[in-house]
């Protein structure tokens, strides 16, 4: 009975063990994340494939198509189902749902398949010489070597840096303030100097703001109280007479 | 032939008694075959990495690497001697590569402009833990959110990023496709090695390297529908009532989840249905086999697409008319003269693609109906002609249809998109044609080559004509420099946005910014034609004129790009490469244009990273609250 049930047996064993570290709230993630793909992808569409055919009908390239495609629609309309129940589409309300679903189908099909005798069948060991091991398995070192590559972020070549500026009105707790900042996504140390201008006139300047790539600068400034324009103004170092970028806001207070 | 082919389906029908326990290497020559193309996959992405990419060797690194990864599953499957176990392993592990490839063109996060539209969707209903949340760009998407659900489910339950679980989704939609079409074709054929070339020759359709492999709803909703067809052809085939309600039960289930997943698919599969069923209704006439009904089937379909357009989606009919209406228009204006054609092999900025590219993709396209009618032929001298082939033949013929409306702009899409349904009978007949003409020569090896090569040709062709050109090799969206990676200014821009003004702002931007804005920014952002927004944000008007727009769209902020390549949504999102000078080049908007909001102190500049800035246009709208 066990062999010929193993496939549900399993399915509910990974159905209860998912329920049991949701009771005890222990979602170890390594873990779950193993265990919810084949609990999502496979599982359900199993126990509602056995539960409609029993018998051994269907080749087991047939059921497990349809395990993945019966899985896919259970989650899609279990998805509607929760959508208008009052939970909504969370953790908990997904591991209930299809707990139940895989739950109930097994029963189902396990009853279902105790129903009819069992058919004497051949027994069909799968044989794989070591050398085609070997020749498979330097075929995903291959792949995964491929993967890593593309993995690896590209350098910068033929590719062109740049600078944000920004301008904010201050915190609430700074209202008489503004928020001026810096973001070099440049590809190398970059020298800059800032200047902010009140009404067109200036009111202060950073003569040598230096940036590594990827950090930022801010400054949180004063402003007088009234209305008025404030505008940043940043340069490169390198080309100085060169207005690089500009922002604006209005004060209005 | 007709004799050879019933000795294989003899072979492959005949179930063994004994009940010894067999111990046979059943995987052939897959791992050679498998490591020979794994080295293919090895020179896509050099292709895409640092060492090669924007060098003249990636284009070259490309193809070789796609071909070697088609070409000698090609030469085995076209062998005569092969197990079922085989082909099947073949075609999985050769499906699953070309998926790779789209993983490796992406790796970091989606990029493609349907990606982002679904993107947001998941987004939201992960955060909001309920369907149908509001997209701004594609309003329609939201009501078809099957994808969305089970790629929530997985990020919900097993703690995977939304990235990472959608492309989980995709791959097993990737393998269900790859199932499906391979036990359909083999039903239907009563043939493992017409089901295998055809499988094989589904994938040359100009869709399936890049756009059926993307976060699309399409991608999901298409497996499930061949699986239907699947579960039609068995149920055909099978005496046991009992057996062939079950069947009906699982499509039942499978249709729901495709009508609530993509309105294409499931108006395919009813027209489908319904053909099928007329084909089943009168092919008795011809030779007096009693035929299934599906016309109850067909007729439920029907039903719960249209509770699910009345009841939730009813926008969608506006949505595809205008795409049909514009396909047609085109067309119809073409023939009047109205219109001149659209250019092939011209992108839209204008790049005319090299001579051998045109060669090929023109080939291809006479090779497909060369193996269109010379599978017709075959078809109907075997006598073997069932409801399910001529349904599939009739597709195939649909495609000669499709190819004049690839001469039009709006057609282009259309056609474009029907590819993926319509080779389905086309890799299927011209399997059958191959598979004939290999039966009749089993020994004539040329004809391997042959195959080969007219496979290499669709491929390749198809990869031409149906993505663009600048977009075959993987673009840079993150640096690194010195360990830290860089994003790109669209990035950048959606990222402040949502730091340091919330979510759900409305705001209006070229398309790639937009895009951007809406998946990683989380903003309401709205472009293209729709309110003039094209025309506010590439032409000077008045301020009273500019005024209102901003009113009726009730816009917060505006986004304007420097760059013309901004308004395209695939090309956009990326780095640029070191740039001519912004004032003179061609690919740059005219100074004028881009800074036309400047100097104006109701309209704060109120972001700049240099080609793209972002303006506070409250002021002028009358919308001053951020979200």
């Amino acid at each position: 009975m066990l062999r010929r049930q193993s496939d549900l047996l399993l399915g509910i064993i990974l159905t209860l063990v998912l329920l049991g570290l949701a009771a005890f709230g222990f979602f170890p993630p390594i873990v779950v994340g193993i265990l919810a793909l084949p609990f999502i992808l496979l599982v359900p569409g199993n126990a509602l494939i056995s539960a409609i055919f029993p018998e051994s009908s269907l080749s087991k390239l047939e059921r497990f198509l349809f395990a993945i495609g019966l899985s896919l629609a259970v989650v899609i309309l279990s998805g509607l189902a929760l959508n208008i129940s009052p939970w909504g589409l969370q953790t908990n309300s997904w591991l209930i749902i299809l707990s139940v679903i895989t739950l109930v189908a097994s029963v189902i099909a396990i009853w279902r398949r105790e129903k009819i005798p069992a058919k004497e069948s051949t027994p069909e060991r799968f044989y794989l010489p070591a050398r085609q091991v070997l020749l498979l398995g330097l075929a995903l070192l291959v792949i995964g070597f491929s993967l890593k590559l593309t993995l690896t972020p590209r350098s910068p070549d033929n590719s062109q840096g740049y600078t944000s500026l920004w301008i904010l009105p201050g915190p609430a707790t700074q209202p008489d303030s503004i928020l001026v900042g810096i973001h070099s996504q440049e590809f190398e140390t970059t020298h800059y100097s800032l200047q902010v201008i009140y009404n067109g006139q200036p009111k202060q300047k950073w003569p040598d703001i230096s940036l590594e790539p990827g950090t930022q600068w801010q400054q949180n400034i004063s402003m007088p109280v009234g209305q008025g324009l404030v505008e940043a103004v940043l340069f490169r170092l390198d080309s100085p007479g060169i207005v690089y970028r500009r922002v604006s806001t209005t004060l209005n207070k | 032939m007709t004799k050879a082919q019933g000795i294989e389906e003899t072979r492959a029908s005949v179930k063994s008694t004994a009940l010894s326990t067999h111990r046979t290497p059943t995987l052939g020559r897959l791992p050679e075959v498998a490591l020979c193309s794994s080295f293919g996959l090895l020179l896509v992405a050099l292709a895409f990495s640092n060492a090669v990419v924007r060098t003249a060797w990636a284009d070259l690194f490309y193809w070789l690497g796609l071909l070697l990864i088609i070409l000698p599953i090609a030469f085995r499957l076209f062998s005569v001697a092969v197990s079922r176990r085989e082909r099947i392993g073949l075609v999985v592990f050769l499906g699953l590569s070309l998926y790779l490839i789209k993983v490796m063109h992406s790796p970091f996060m989606f990029t493609f402009s349907d990606e982002l539209l679904h993107f947001r969707n998941a987004v939201n209903i992960l955060q909001a833990k309920v369907l149908f949340g509001e997209n701004s760009i594609l309003p329609v998407s939201a009501y078809y959110p099957g994808l969305e659900t089970v790629t929530t489910a997985i990020a919900d339950l097993s703690g995977l990023n939304l990235f990472t679980s959608g492309l989980v989704v995709i791959g097993v939609a990737r393998l269900v496709i790859i199932l499906s079409l391979y036990l359909l074709f083999e039903q239907v054929s009563h043939s493992s090695r017409v089901a295998g070339l055809a499988v094989l020759l589904y994938m040359a359709n100009s869709n399936f390297l890049y756009w059926s492999a993307q976060f699309s709803y399409e991608s999901l909703s298409l497996p499930l529908g061949l699986l239907v067809l699947y579960a039609l052809a068995k149920q055909g085939s099978l005496k046991d009532k009992q057996m062939r309600r079950g069947v009906t039960l699982v499509m039942l289930l499978l249709i729901t989840a495709i009508i609530i997943t993509h309105h294409v698919t499931s108006y395919g599969l009813v027209i489908f249905l319904i053909v099928l069923s007329i084909v089943y209704s009168f092919f008795p006439a011809f030779n007096g086999i009693k035929q299934p009904n599906i016309w109850g089937l067909a007729l439920t379909t029907g039903v719960l697409i249209l509770i699910w357009l009345v009841l939730v989606a009813y926008p969608t009919t506006g949505y595809l008319y205008q795409i049909f209406k514009h396909a047609f228009a085109s067309v119809l204006e073409m023939f009047t003269g109205g219109q001149t054609g659209r250019a092939l092999f011209t992108s839209a900025t204008g790049t005319v693609a090299p001579l051998w590219e045109r060669l090929v993709g023109i080939s291809s396209v006479l090779l497909i109906m060369l193996g269109i009618l010379s599978g017709l032929y075959a078809l109907w001298k075997s006598k073997r002609l069932n409801p399910f082939t001529i349904v599939l033949a009739g597709a195939a013929i649909l495609y000669f249809l499709t190819l004049g409306l690839r001469f039009t702009g709006a057609g282009w899409e259309v056609a474009n998109r029907a590819s993926e349904f319509l080779f389905v009978g086309i890799a299927f007949l011209i399997a059958f044609g191959f598979v004939t003409l290999r039966l009749r020569y089993p020994k004539n090896r040329f004809l391997s080559f042959v195959f080969a090569g007219y496979v290499a040709i669709l491929i390749v062709g198809g990869v031409i004509s149906g993505w663009p050109p600048a977009l075959r090799l993987s673009q840079p969206l993150v640096v690194a420099v010195n360990g830290t990676n860089l994003e790109s200014q669209g990035l950048e821009a959606s990222n402040w946005m949502l730091t340091n003004q919330g979510p759900d702002n409305r705001i209006i931007a070229p398309p790639s910014d937009a895009l951007l804005l809406l998946a990683y920014g989380k903003q309401q952002a709205l472009t293209g034609k729709i309110y003039s927004i094209q025309d506010l944000l590439t032409n000077q008007h008045t301020l009273d004129w500019q005024t209102k727009i901003l009113q009726t769209v009730q816009a917060r902020f505006l986004v304007m790009d420097r760059r013309q390549i901004s308004w395209d949504g695939m090309l956009g999102p990326y780095f640029s490469t070191p740039a001519t000078s912004p004032t003179t080049g061609a690919e740059f908007f005219t100074p004028d244009i881009f800074t036309m909001f400047d100097g104006r102190a109701q309209i704060p500049r109120i972001f700049d990273s240099g080609n793209i800035v972002i303006y506070d246009v409250g002021g002028l709208s009358g919308v001053t609250q951020t979200k």
